[in-house]
């Protein structure tokens, strides 16, 4: 082995840091609300079509499609309530099909629109 | 995505309107624009000037603003075009131009005899790549004997050094580094190219949240840490 080689594996060599690229890209995220359900899925739904995306629901169970194809196909959301009491519920948002930085941009936008509804953010819920 | 007013000019001092950098360089005005809000991020993390200065590029690379490195000063002096001892949003694109996939192969090469001529004589001298191997070794936190240092450093310049003068020229060092291609890998940084990453660190970076985490700190912590420097 050479001295140069030895010598780049120093850290302070690696500019890949300033990108903290280390960062896992998650494909799914949660929150909790203290909305009823319905509330909950007619929100999602009233915030996703101007987003250009196409609504499916069946029981409490929501597939949003964006109509128009990204860089990876059509990103295609799975959204999921579970009721975990009463007046307690988590909603599940999933990432099913495309670009997963499409996902965080379309979950950044509908998390915007979903205010009033969310009570705790994921990471919230992970502080101790 | 993002929009240069003269608001950015005024508080981001030395600072050029992106589409007059997209030009100059293999950056398209979106990954500019991108690489803005990175810059923003890094200069505003120890003091709010507009401007990155050591502790700052300490703090981005190693997540330590005290953590002093040969090598991260090295670079840090490069980008510091000006010799102001800070780096401006110009000299942050311009240098990192250099890291992109799509740069200048003679670029690279020039940049990296650059960083390794620490006093900058226009040669690495023997001395210089011993400081710089010793640098590493206690960084890794690794030990070799002298002897050892020496049979590395002799094994090196046997190959690199071809008068044999015990120093490496930029015609010598582009032989080498054209017969060792490997050296160039820290060179390029192959996510520069793709824009989307770049706004995908800055959603990351635009969350409360994870402002929490960059600095260590619960909620209770980061109260503390207003209260104490009011940003």
């Amino acid at each position: 082995m050479n001295a140069f080689e030895l010598i780049s594996m120093s850290k302070g060599l690696n500019l890949g840091n300033l990108f903290d690229v280390e960062q896992e890209f998650k494909r799914e995220t949660r929150f909790t609300s203290k909305c009823p359900a319905n509330e909950i899925i007619h929100k999602i739904e009233e915030a996703a079509k101007p987003l250009g995306f196409d609504v499916h629901k069946k029981n409490y169970k929501l597939r949003l499609e964006n109509m128009k194809a990204g860089r990876k196909g059509n990103l295609n959301v799975a959204t999921e309530i579970f009721q975990v009491a009463p007046s307690l519920h988590m909603v599940e948002v999933r990432k099913a099909k495309g670009d997963t930085l499409e996902f965080h941009k379309f979950y950044k936008n509908l998390s915007t629109c979903l205010e009033d509804v969310v009570w705790k953010t994921e990471e919230d819920m992970q502080e101790k | 995505m993002g929009c240069f007013s003269s608001k950015a000019r005024r508080q981001f001092p030395g600072h050029e309107d992106p589409v007059s950098l997209a030009s100059q360089t293999a950056f398209t005005v979106s990954e500019v624009e991108a690489l803005f809000e990175l810059y923003k991020s890094i200069s505003s993390s120890v003091i709010d000037d507009g401007l990155i200065n050591k502790e700052e590029f300490q703090l981005a690379i190693f997540k330590n603003r005290k953590k002093e490195n040969l090598f991260a000063n090295r670079i840090f002096d490069l980008f510091d075009v000006k010799r102001k001892g800070v780096i401006d949003f110009s000299d942050f694109v311009r240098s990192l131009n250099v890291f992109h996939p799509n740069a200048q192969l003679e670029d690279k090469i020039d940049f990296s005899f650059k960083l390794y001529d620490l006093d900058s004589t226009g040669f690495i001298e023997r001395q210089e790549v011993k400081q710089m191997l010793i640098a590493l070794l206690c960084e890794s936190e690794m030990k070799l004997a002298d002897e050892t240092i020496e049979l590395i450093l002799d094994k090196t310049f046997l190959e690199a050094d071809v008068n044999q003068d015990g120093k490496i020229d930029k015609y010598e060092w582009n032989n080498f580094v054209s017969k060792n291609p490997s050296l160039l890998k820290i060179m390029t940084l192959p996510y520069l190219r793709y824009g989307t990453s770049l706004f995908y660190f800055i959603y990351r970076c635009d969350s409360f949240i994870n402002l929490l985490k960059f600095y260590d700190l619960s909620m209770q912590g980061y109260y503390y840490y207003i209260s104490k420097f009011c940003i």
